[in-house]
């Protein structure tokens, strides 16, 4: 196989907490802090460099707006920090401050905490916002790596027990997120439509790669889908297709955001604003703005909405309206689960370990000894009896891959926390690592102020196979093949293809000892081998979840009732109308790892799921074997009879892969 | 515009004279494609002394015809395979029936049907142009299904290497092999224009007229063939007349054909057509003016169709386009009958007339009615390449074994199966085959660099030769001893998985390059080979990195069986 060049794709995840609903995505670099109003926060960019040492926290405690007001996601606010350029700290550095200046010279943007004050100014701290203590700081010596001419970006979420703050630095090949993108784009582009710029959307459906499902999920074959395309599309109205039509195209199962709503969201919001049946009610005069009249009226043109009179604005009856249901539903179901992190194997160990040492394991799990992650828990408990036993626990496999990581990262953040080792130990490819916790204190996650972690992956740009070359760009787009099912059965299917496990019970005495777990998870690769997906996407219809407050899917008549005061928050000044724009951009922050067929690094299975190349090599006879070199041997490629395959095939997914060897 | 209609057509009703003053040529194009013959009749018996009528008359039928244009059920751009599998089916037995004929008449008996992995080889080499994987010829070798041949079959000619068999072969055809960077772009764009056109099983007249009138880039269309060229009309007769005709007028370029019936005049009357064909900056397309003169004379010659039979629809368009309506047209039977020869020669090893490019009147089909016969077939199936080359692969003619095979003149032609050389890229892929590489890096890799040196001599990757170079380039260069060499052959290493026992080696080695087990001949050779040596693992490797080369370098793998 092939080998090209792996550059660099650093994602770097700030998590720090913030005491607010969240913040209004701003624009990069000259954005103000904003003012919060009432019980809206904003989480301001102000990027300069902690003057305190790593490890330390200066900032007071911060004002936190009750959590119970907002339940998880509701208000996911993007921020992009603000940094337009390619290194932030050029903007704002302070020159008074020595590790500002510092990080400046090497060129490393770091991500900032805000805190918000009781006025609403956002200051720089170090302190969590509810801790009030020191808990983090940040390394930028990751960052420095990333040769520092990313962006940051910043997402706030409102999490069940409180706003989450993700500072994002992607990198792509030492390019910042947008010039990475767009060299992606390109690539995509040329490789679809060679070097032309516009292509008239006819030759777009002519287009045998997209006709024949070359890119499976653009598969389209009426005539009336074409006019619907071009309706939708072709937003310049010009029967050409441009690049970025044609990725809004592309992206359409995503609301057309996809993961460029991480340096687009901005872009698009707009346009997905002011077209929410909700807002178009809310109108009445079309001018596009919410006036204080209009806004007095919400309750009463809400209602009218309500079709059967049920005193419940339905998502059905939205959906009347255009509304999507099935995406709203997955919103919702995204919204149930805790954000995930992955984590290397000896944070899962830790967390087993925390369990034990704290609760005390004697084969099964009781709720209140679950560390976290209820919504695991009452997934896994099938008998409904308030515990796990050895069998339910088993079922930790089959559950949604966020929720297992996301109790493991809670549990060791809770009890534990990475170790100085862990966070110095060099990171493989495709592996992530903390990078800077030695300091941090850990407690509650939402009681920190952030975890830091760096992904290394291969380039997904160059590859030889064309159909791995696809994947991944496709995948780099958000044309997952995870999505399509992700849509409908998120939860079934977004481990589809782990394999069943052993049974930890090895010494069959009916009870899992610790011992047990420890070699169960140590074999567990898919516990242990780390990726991270960072996906944003926008809820289809950020004003019906605006005002949802308890995020149920219906608009409740209290909800209607006091929508009015609801839209008020969205002001900036009393007597300000309110834009689209006002709108919290809501997106949700989906972070799960990769692995297995959907997994788009797969092509070196040997690094990306089972460790360093030299514990496991692929043998010689399997990538001889494997013809085209994209990591698995299909049975036309194997040689040897059916019986043998299917033996191999210890997944039984008609595919050879080292998974399967191992 | 409509959904399906030719586009050569098309081409021609955007003209500003076809609407202003030419119903006759609509009228030839009508004829042509709707058969509104009696309605033309009237019109055309009017006598032009009636200038009025006829002028009412022109309009009237100007109207209802270009509406009959509009809304008739004008051939679609994709063959439709009307014909249906019985009708294939039914071909094939018609096949099988002539060629039956010869052997009754003479008394001889039919020779046997070729073997599962014969056949197996045969249409994979044949239809797809690359050997079968392993895993496949086991499965296929292993199945009594009675129809596998036919389902095999169907699934060649519905597949993606199916199209790029048809396009290679075609753009072989078309365009010169060169090695000039330039050209080997525009014939890569032709090519893949081909092989676009090939998968979505568009008529074959539909391509060729399309090819005809194609203008623009020939970095980004067709026209690589007007430039690769040079956009010498006589050039372009030349390739015309041979690839779509089968006729070889070039004999007819200096002076009257001293075999054939073509004058010379009939030569540049077809060059006449291609007289307008220009360079415009950097794309192809039609000037106004131009004409082609006989050499040493001052007269211009105009376009003149080679076949007396058909209308030449002169005076509107482009002359390409004029020269397409002709050469496509359903009147003209060269065009049908020069296909057909063709593809019965790629699946067969020899045309029904031969040689395939001159068919004219000297050269004696072997099998008169046969030609005839496939030639309507073709045309009724809406020119569908697919179900043509489907009615004779499944015919027990093709299906014959080629053992028996022997070069005589007093040999019934097609009693037994021809082997055919493979060619240049035939063996290339053979050899990425057996490399285990199915990377796509490219024409340019090392396979494509393969195919090329291998049809260096003649300049033409289409057919191998099989010289001293291209035999010494298969036993000794550094790029095909990866295949066999212990420390690099990844067949050696995949064939040495833990799953294949020792003794099931040689068997997929066998089924790896030749897509059939070895023979109880073969085995017992190879056994008393091995055990000459001593027996070790290295030893083992050894000794099939030796069989590897011998198969390599053997008759059968050169050659489609």
């Amino acid at each position: 196989m092939t080998k090209l060049l792996r550059p660099l794709f650093v994602l770097t995840l700030g998590v720090l907490t913030l005491g607010s609903i969240g913040c209004r995505e701003t624009a990069p670099k000259a954005q103000a802090p904003e003012v919060s109003k009432g019980a809206v926060s904003k989480a301001t960019d102000s990027h300069a460099e902690d003057s305190q040492p790593k490890g330390s926290s200066t900032s007071g405690p911060q004002e936190v707006p009750p959590s119970d007001s907002n339940p998880l996601l509701e208000s996911v606010q993007s921020s992009e920090t603000a940094i337009a350029s390619d290194d932030p700290l050029k903007v704002e550095a302070d020159p008074t401050n020595p590790s500002t200046n510092a990080n400046a010279e090497e060129g490393s943007p770091a991500p900032r905490e805000s805190r918000v004050s009781d006025d609403g100014t956002s200051t720089d701290g170090r302190e969590g916002a509810r801790s009030g203590k020191p808990t983090f700081s940040f390394d930028d010596s990751e960052a420095s790596e990333a040769k520092g001419n990313a962006s940051w970006y910043r997402y706030v979420l409102e999490l069940e027990r409180g706003p989450f703050l993700l500072d994002l630095q992607i990198t792509v090949d030492g390019q910042s997120l947008t010039a990475g993108g767009q060299k992606i784009r390109n690539h995509f582009w040329s490789s679809l439509f060679n070097e032309s710029v516009d292509v008239p959307w006819k030759e777009v459906f002519a287009n045998k790669r997209i006709r024949d499902g070359y890119y499976p999920n653009l598969k389209f074959e009426t005539e009336d889908q074409e006019k619907q395309i071009l309706q939708l599309y072709d937003r310049n109205r010009d029967g050409n297709c441009e690049p970025r039509e044609l990725i809004a195209f592309f992206t359409r199962g995503l609301s057309e955001k996809g993961p460029f709503v991480l340096d687009e969201a901005s872009r698009y919001r707009g346009e997905n604003r002011d077209q929410s049946p909700i807002f178009l009610r809310l109108d009445s005069n079309r001018d596009g703005l919410l006036s204080a009249e209009e806004i007095s009226m919400a309750s009463v043109r809400l209602r009218a909405m309500d079709v059967n009179a049920d005193f419940i604005l339905s998502v059905n009856e939205a959906r009347l309206l255009g509304v999507n249901p099935e995406a709203y539903r997955r919103q919702k179901q995204i919204a149930s689960l805790p954000i995930a992190f992955p984590i290397r194997r000896n944070a899962m160990r830790e967390t087993l370990k925390g369990m034990q040492n704290t609760y005390g394991f004697d084969g099964f799990i009781t709720e209140e000894a679950w560390p976290s992650g209820k919504t695991l828990f009452r997934f896994l408990d099938r008998d409904e009896d308030q515990r796990l036993n050895l069998k339910e626990l088993e079922g930790i496999e089959s559950s949604p891959s966020d929720c297992i990581v996301s109790a493991a990262l809670e549990g060791a953040i809770a009890e534990l926390g990475p170790t100085k080792d862990e966070g110095e130990s060099a990171p493989g490819k495709g592996s992530v690592s903390f990078v800077d916790q030695p300091e941090v204190e850990m407690g509650n996650l939402l009681n920190r102020q952030g975890i830091r972690l760096k992904l290394q992956t291969q380039d997904f740009v160059s590859r030889d196979s064309t159909s791995q070359r696809v994947a991944t760009i496709s995948q780099a787009l958000g044309i997952s093949r995870e999505i399509p099912k992700a849509l409908g059965t998120f939860e079934a299917n977004l481990m589809p293809n782990l394999p069943t496990p052993a049974s930890l019970d090895l010494d069959l005495d009916e009870k899992v000892s610790w011992k047990e777990l420890e070699v169960w998870v140590s074999t567990r690769s898919v516990l242990t081998s780390c990726f991270v997906r960072v996906r944003l996407i926008d809820v289809p219809d950020a004003w019906f979840a605006w005002l949802d407050k308890d995020w149920d899917n219906v608009l409740s008549e209290a909800e209607i009732e006091g929508c009015e005061e609801r839209l008020l928050e969205l002001r900036t000044d009393r007597d300000s109308e309110i834009a689209p724009e006002s709108l919290p951009v809501h997106l949700e922050v989906f972070v799960s790892r990769q692995f297995g067929e959907e997994d788009p690094f797969r092509s070196n299975p040997q690094d990306v799921m089972y460790g360093p190349p030299a514990a496991r090599s692929v043998p010689d006879w399997f990538s001889s074997l494997d013809s085209n070199g994209d990591g698995v041997v299909t049975p036309r490629e194997f040689l040897g009879d059916g019986e043998s395959f299917r033996k191999l095939d210890k997944d039984s997914n008609s595919l050879l892969d080292m998974k399967d060897l191992y | 515009m409509t959904h399906g209609t030719p586009k050569v057509i098309w081409e021609l009703t955007g003209q500003a004279a076809f609407w202003k003053g030419s119903p006759m040529l609509l009228a030839n194009l009508i004829e042509s494609r709707l058969g509104l013959l009696p309605l033309l009749a009237i019109f055309r018996r009017l006598p032009a002394a009636m200038g009025y009528v006829r002028s009412l008359c022109s309009s009237l039928c100007s109207s209802l015809l270009i509406a009959c244009l509009l809304s008739a059920p004008l051939p679609s751009v994709v063959a439709q395979d009307s014909l249906g599998q019985s009708e294939i089916s039914k071909m094939s037995a018609r096949i099988d029936w002539h060629i039956q004929q010869q052997f009754l008449a003479r008394g001889i008996e039919k020779g046997p049907l070729a073997s599962d992995a014969e056949f197996l080889r045969r249409a994979y080499l044949d239809l797809t142009g690359v050997n079968p994987d392993a895993a496949l010829a086991v499965d296929y070798l292993k199945n009594s299904d009675p129809a596998k041949r036919k389902k095999m079959l169907e699934g060649l000619v519905n597949s993606s290497g199916f199209s790029v068999r048809l396009a290679d072969t075609w753009t072989e055809l078309l365009l010169p092999d060169s090695s000039d960077f330039a050209l080997q772009q525009q014939r890569e764009s032709l090519r893949r224009w081909l092989l676009d056109r090939f998968a979505d099983n568009a008529r074959y007249d539909r391509i060729v007229a399309d090819l005809l009138i194609s203008t623009g880039d020939p970095n980004e269309n067709p026209t690589a063939f007007f430039t690769s060229l040079e956009l010498k009309p006589e050039k372009l007769a030349e390739r015309t007349s041979r690839v779509f005709l089968g006729v070889a007028l070039d004999c007819a370029q200096c002076h009257d054909h001293p075999f054939d019936t073509w004058k010379q005049t009939d030569f540049w009357g077809v060059a006449a057509y291609f007289a307008r064909v220009k360079a415009q900056g950097d794309r192809i397309a039609d000037a106004e003016q131009g004409e082609v003169q006989i050499p040493e004379t001052t007269t211009p010659i105009f376009p003149k169709p080679l076949l007396k039979n058909v209308e030449s629809s002169l005076g509107i368009g482009s002359r390409r386009q004029q020269l397409a309506i002709w050469v496509t047209s359903k009147q003209n039977s060269w065009f049908a009958r020069a296909a057909v020869n063709r593809v019965w020669a790629m699946l067969m090893g020899r045309g029904i007339v031969e040689p395939v490019d001159d068919m004219g009147s000297k050269s004696i089909p072997a099998y008169p009615e046969l030609l005839d016969e496939l030639s309507i077939y073709f045309q009724r199936s809406g020119y569908d390449l697919r179900s043509l080359i489907l009615a004779i692969a499944q015919s027990d003619t093709y299906a014959a074994s080629s053992q028996g095979f022997k070069e005589s003149p007093e040999e019934i032609p097609f009693s037994t199966m021809r082997p055919k050389p493979l060619t240049s890229k035939q063996i290339a892929s053979s050899l990425r085959h057996a490399a285990r590489d199915s990377s796509q890096n490219g024409p340019q890799d090392v396979w494509g660099q393969i195919a090329t040196k291998l049809g260096s001599i003649r300049g033409d990757s289409s057919e191998y030769t099989g010289g001293v170079l291209q035999s010494l380039l298969l036993q000794n260069s550094a790029e095909t001893a990866a295949i066999w060499e212990e420390s690099t052959s990844r067949l050696l290493k995949a064939v040495h998985a833990p799953h294949i026992s020792p003794e099931k080696r040689l068997d997929w080695i066998y089924l790896a390059t030749l897509a059939r087990y070895p023979t109880d001949r073969e085995r017992e050779r190879i056994q008393t080979w091995m055990k000459s040596d001593d027996g070790t693992a290295d030893s083992e490797r050894l000794w099939q990195g030796d069989l590897l080369w011998a198969i390599i370098n053997s008759t059968e793998f050169g050659m489609t069986p």
